[in-house]
Parts: structure tokens; C-alpha cells; sequence
């Protein structure tokens, strides 16, 4: 017996909403908006990965033949990337730890808000399309 | 009452079987929840979580791709 039953839209609505819009939240005395922003990015990031990946990864064989475009996505998110420390993590941890580096060196004057704005695009980018996917498919048993 | 207990005892165990990834989809939305909370700048600590969790995914079997295929 199968069910579809789609629970994504609602949680997936909130991201989409925290990536899209900037925070509204006052933020404490000496916060950085910026650093504050590229944070919730960071975390609600991290997570769209998660979920897609762990969906994914729950039946690769089904989505592989059934949702290929899904599947290729998050093989995509799942390549093996150098990262600046000479390491290699998959791709999605990759782009967050480059992200979570330009942070670093703003915050310690070394470089700019462009460049963190750049890197947080990219992220920002590649979650709403971890989001939209995720929306695209049927949660199936 | 009881009733509606026996209920609640057949449905609970059915919910995996109807459905895959609801775990996770509650996790996302809490991770969602705490990052629009956020006022502050991460301390040293929470920093080093947050790398220590992308290091993590290095050995998750969530995050390895399909075997023969993509390579550095």
C-alpha cells in the first residue's frame, strides 16, 4: 500500500522566505548583520542539505530511475571538492566551508563585504534549488 | 479515553510506514526556526560545531556519492 504524501511545502516555504528576505530581527549590541546573515544562511543551508541528501540517500535506486533529475542534483551536491585547508568534503559542505572562511576574514578585516556577499549568493543560490527540489518530490512508502 | 488511546497506539507505529523523510523534515524546520532567532554572532563555540559538522559529512553515507561515479 503506498502513500504520497508531500510535508515539504510548508517547512520548505520558510526557507525559501529566510533566504530570499533579509532579517528583520534586532540584533544585539556589536552584531554584524552581515556575519548575522551569512550565519542563518550557513545553518538553514546546512540544512536543505541535509534533507535532500538524506531523502535522497533513503532510496537512491528509486530516484535514480524515477526522479533523475532530483537524484542527479544531489550527486552533484555529493562530489568531492578541495577545500582551503587541504581537505576535501562533498560539494554542499564544500561551498559552506568557503562561505564560513570569507566570514572569518571579514571579520578579522581581510576581506571584503563583496566577496562574503558573492560566496553567500552562490550558497543562497544552491539551497533554493536543494528547496525547490525538495518540494518537486513525492515522499513515497 | 481509551478509545482514543488504542487509537493513537495503531497510528504511531504506522507513521514510518506511510512516510519517509519526516524526520528529517522536522529537523529542517527547527534548524529554520533557531536560525531566524538568531541576534548574534556565533561565539568560538558554536563556530567550531559548525565546522566540526562539515567536516562530519565527510564520512556520511548521506553525502557519498553513488559508487564508481564522481571523483576530486
Amino acid at each position: 500500500m503506498k502513500r504520497t504524501i508531500n510535508f515539504l511545502s510548508i517547512g520548505l516555504l520558510l526557507i525559501v522566505g529566510l533566504l530570499a528576505v533579509p532579517a528583520c530581527k534586532h540584533l544585539d549590541s556589536g552584531a554584524d548583520p552581515l556575519v548575522v546573515r551569512v550565519e542563518q544562511v550557513q545553518t538553514t543551508a546546512k540544512g536543505a542539505f541535509d534533507l535532500v541528501l538524506n531523502i535522497d540517500n533513503a532510496n537512491r535506486n528509486f530516484y535514480r530511475t524515477n526522479v533523475a533529475g532530483f537524484h542527479n542534483f544531489c550527486e552533484w551536491l555529493r562530489v568531492p571538492t578541495p577545500t582551503s585547508d587541504g581537505g576535501t568534503l562533498p560539494r554542499a559542505s564544500a561551498m559552506l566551508w568557503s562561505l564560513d572562511a570569507e566570514k572569518l576574514a571579514y571579520k578579522t578585516g581581510t576581506a571584503t563585504s563583496n566577496s562574503v556577499v558573492t560566496a553567500l549568493n552562490v550558497v543562497i543560490e544552491t539551497a533554493n534549488q536543494a528547496t525547490v527540489w525538495a518540494q518537486a518530490v513525492k515522499i513515497k512508502k | 479515553m481509551t478509545a482514543a488511546l488504542a487509537l493513537v497506539q495503531v497510528i504511531l507505529p504506522l507513521i514510518p510506514s506511510i512516510t519517509t523523510g519526516l524526520a528529517e523534515l522536522w529537523q529542517f524546520i527547527n534548524t529554520v526556526r533557531a536560525a531566524a532567532q538568531q541576534t548574534a554572532e556565533w561565539t568560538p563555540e558554536m563556530e567550531a560545531a559548525y565546522q566540526a559538522s562539515l567536516k562530519a559529512t565527510a564520512t556520511d553515507p548521506a553525502y557519498q556519492p553513488d559508487p564508481g561515479s564522481a571523483t576530486v
